[in-house]
């Protein structure tokens, strides 16, 4: 079964038919795609599986029940975390904060606990510490634990993005252009990360992506979009190659 | 952390505030005068307010400036509570006291989360607006309610007797502000406070990560009202009357610069802010009148100097080392025994023994500061250029004032005029706020908190990096 459904999303913007009838299915474990010109929809696609826009008709299940019409945060709670394709970090606050924050959602103590700092509560910030520290670690961002957010370069902002989403343990992670301002250097690396994010934690991925070859050496399943619409789907070989696709977005094969 | 160190740690620092406001009460109060007293008091006082109002500005980042509504909701709700039930039960004394902050806070509290639901939809000037009018519309509404006194203002009594009652003791007072800061700052030393940050940093990418925005935001509002609801019961039942002015659109906006001075998110800034900042002016308050030759003269001088020193600061490089440097450093060092002079100076007159304590620590502060810092020559440069522009305003005034005796248009109009001192007290406080938002938008300590290692790290000690501090 798969673990995110889309079927027949379609959200209107006054006259503006931004996401028209789409309709995809993520399955559980999967690196799967999503690409297509800018203005596409992909990112109104995230939106939308979000909580942040609501779906004009259509309906998206995830994990055997609808979400469509929740909250941002209770969609998160149920397991939908993603990164923005704009940083939108905490910038006053450390990476380390950062990264807490994204445990923060499993935590189990009450407010009270926390002003009168009463065990639990100071023992289950140690425990989210840790575990913050440990994903810093994964990410090679050990070393900017104390720097806030604001202050670190690029590449290292993009890479905390993931490991704030990461932290609160999703089902489903959605990364929107992860790999945007990087050079090559750092996509490679990008790229190993994210198949290890696979491979070791078991990550089921959706991703926004323009660089082709990022695309194409991660994802085992490519969703295109054009003009709010589904043009093709399917291996990316099948992608590389569908004429329609070539000559909506990639121009020539890459 | 292990369960005995728990309690010690806990039961300890419980014990050590308990011991603080006993001595407090019994030792350090009666030895100071009325005065003094009520100084402190008060300054405690609109240190909770800062520190209740910093909850929703700085660290939950909803700017509103409709504050003292909540103080005021607080001292009129328990007043009223007062008048009508003081004296028919067995209740008296500082528990009766305790019960009327519970009642403030309550008020309070409901009316905060009045307030905070439009937060939900009103981002930044829009919220600070609808806080604005929330403020004036509390206001408006107890001047025309007979049974809280109108305009006539009310007297905290019981029923049966005309005189007003003043149960309030300045351990309540010093214990309600401990306890406020206390909560604030347990609350960000857990994993509970990021929330509250994550809001203020950026709201979407919040409720991205799971937080409750709603929630978090309507918790603030309740909280930094509910806290400022009760110090307003311990400040009716401190007065024994209370009237509409005492909670105007001026104490707002007194609690909001008190904030921004502070350093909007830092507890210890504005707690402090709120101290001093009410002490400092009212200090004033005793000082003979100030003619207008000498305040205009002043001005000038000021401005002229300010040009000067800016147009030299420019051409010089004082942030290199090199002779201007260290002529600046030099400069610098005077200034610093200057300081300690004025520390001893202080010490040996008579002023109110508040005002005289305050300004010793600072001068010394200050002193001992410019000799200990890691950088101590550029740090000492930047205070010679300070000590430049005293220096200069200082030599300006007088011919300034002579200026403008001489010049019969201005002698026309400042010759009859007299100022009290007391009431240039917003002027100076204004031209203050206008100072530190120039030379550092953050506030004095920023988003920072003070804490013994920050301060080591300013003097180059060893000190330990702080893990989770926001």
């Amino acid at each position: 079964m798969s673990l995110l459904t889309v079927s027949r999303a379609t959200i209107r913007f006054g006259g503006l038919v931004a996401v028209n009838d789409v309709s995809f299915e993520v399955p559980a474990g999967k690196l799967f795609g999503l690409i297509g010109p800018n203005g596409a929809g992909k990112t109104t696609c995230f939106n939308l599986i979000t909580g942040i826009y609501r779906p004009t008709s259509g309906d998206i299940v995830f994990d055997g029940s609808s979400i469509v019409g929740l909250k941002s945060h209770q969609i998160a709670a149920r397991g939908i975390c993603r990164t923005f394709q704009n940083i939108r970090l905490f910038g006053d606050l450390s990476a380390i904060e950062n990264v807490v924050l994204g445990g923060f959602l499993r935590h189990h103590s009450t407010m009270v606990e926390a002003v009168t700092l009463l065990p639990r509560a100071v023992r289950e910030t140690d425990g989210l510490v840790e575990y913050a520290m440990h994903l810093l670690e994964t990410f090679g961002l050990a070393d900017e634990a104390n720097t806030r957010s604001r202050d670190l370069d690029y590449g290292n902002q993009r890479r905390l993005e993931i490991a704030r989403a990461m932290a609160t343990k999703p089902k489903l992670l959605l990364l929107d252009e992860p790999a945007a301002g990087m050079n090559p250097f750092e996509k490679i690396g990008l790229m190993a990360q994210i198949r290890r994010l696979r491979d070791e934690f078991g990550q089921t991925i959706l991703l926004i992506e323009h660089d082709m070859k990022v695309v194409m050496g991660v994802c085992e399943s490519i969703f295109v979009l054009d003009h709010g619409a589904e043009i093709a789907h399917g291996l990316p070989e099948e992608i590389r190659n569908d004429p329609r696709v070539i000559e909506a977005y990639l121009g020539e094969p890459v | 952390m292990n369960a005995p160190k728990f309690w010690i740690t806990r039961l300890g620092s419980i014990a050590i505030v308990v011991l603080f406001l006993f001595l407090l009460q019994t030792k350090i109060a009666p030895a100071l005068g009325f005065l003094d007293n009520r100084l402190i008091q008060l300054g405690m006082l609109y240190a909770t307010l800062a520190v209740s109002l910093n909850l929703i500005n700085g660290i939950t980042g909803q700017f509103s400036i409709g504050h003292a509504a909540f103080y005021q909701i607080g001292a009129y709700s328990s007043a009223f509570v007062t008048i009508h039930y003081y004296n028919t039960g067995t209740i008296e004394g500082w528990v009766w006291v305790l019960l009327m902050i519970i009642v403030g806070a309550v008020a309070a509290g409901i009316a905060g989360f009045v307030v905070g639901l439009p937060s939900l939809r009103l981002r930044g000037d829009y919220l600070a607006v609808a806080t604005l009018g929330f403020g004036e519309i509390v206001r408006i509404i107890i001047q025309n309610q007979e049974k809280l006194g109108g305009s006539y203002g009310l007297t905290v009594r019981a029923a049966n007797s005309p005189e007003a009652i003043k149960l309030t003791q300045i351990w309540m007072i010093a214990g309600l502000a401990i306890l406020v800061i206390a909560i604030c700052r347990n609350l960000l030393k857990t994993a509970h406070g990021l929330p509250f940050l994550a809001v203020r940093e950026d709201e979407l990418a919040a409720s991205a990560m799971g937080v409750n925005t709603t929630r978090t935001k309507v918790t603030a509002f309740i909280l930094g009202a509910a806290f400022a609801g009760m110090a307003g019961a311990l400040f009716s039942h401190y007065e024994g009357f209370i009237t509409l002015k005492q909670f105007d659109m001026n104490q707002s906006f007194l609690i909001v610069a008190m904030v921004v001075i502070g350093g909007a998110g830092s507890i210890t800034g504005a707690a402090m802010a709120g101290f001093f900042l009410y002490l400092l002016p009212e200090s004033l308050r005793d000082l003979p009148d100030v003619s207008g030759f000498a305040v205009f003269g002043f001005v000038l001088a000021a401005v002229v100097a300010l040009t000067v020193a800016i147009q030299i600061r420019k051409r010089l490089s004082l942030t290199q080392a090199g002779g201007t440097q260290t002529a600046f450093a030099g400069m610098g060092l005077i200034g610093v025994l200057g300081a300690g002079y004025l520390a001893y100076w202080i010490w040996s007159v008579e002023v109110p023994a508040m005002t005289q304590v305050s300004l010793t620590i600072m001068c010394a502060g200050l002193a001992i500061a410019m000799i200990f810092t890691k950088r101590r020559i550029p740090n000492l440069a930047g205070f010679g250029w300070v000590v430049l522009c005293a220096g200069l305003v200082a030599a300006l005034t007088i011919p300034m004032i002579h200026l403008l005796q001489s010049v019969s248009f201005t002698h026309a109009i400042l010759a009859d005029i007299s100022y009290k001192a007391g009431n240039l007290r917003y002027p100076l406080f204004a031209a203050m706020l206008v100072i530190v938002m120039l030379t550092r938008p953050q506030g004095m300590l920023g988003h920072h908190e003070f804490s013994w290692d920050w301060l080591k790290r300013i003097f180059g000690l060893p000190h330990k990096r702080t893990e989770i501090a926001a």
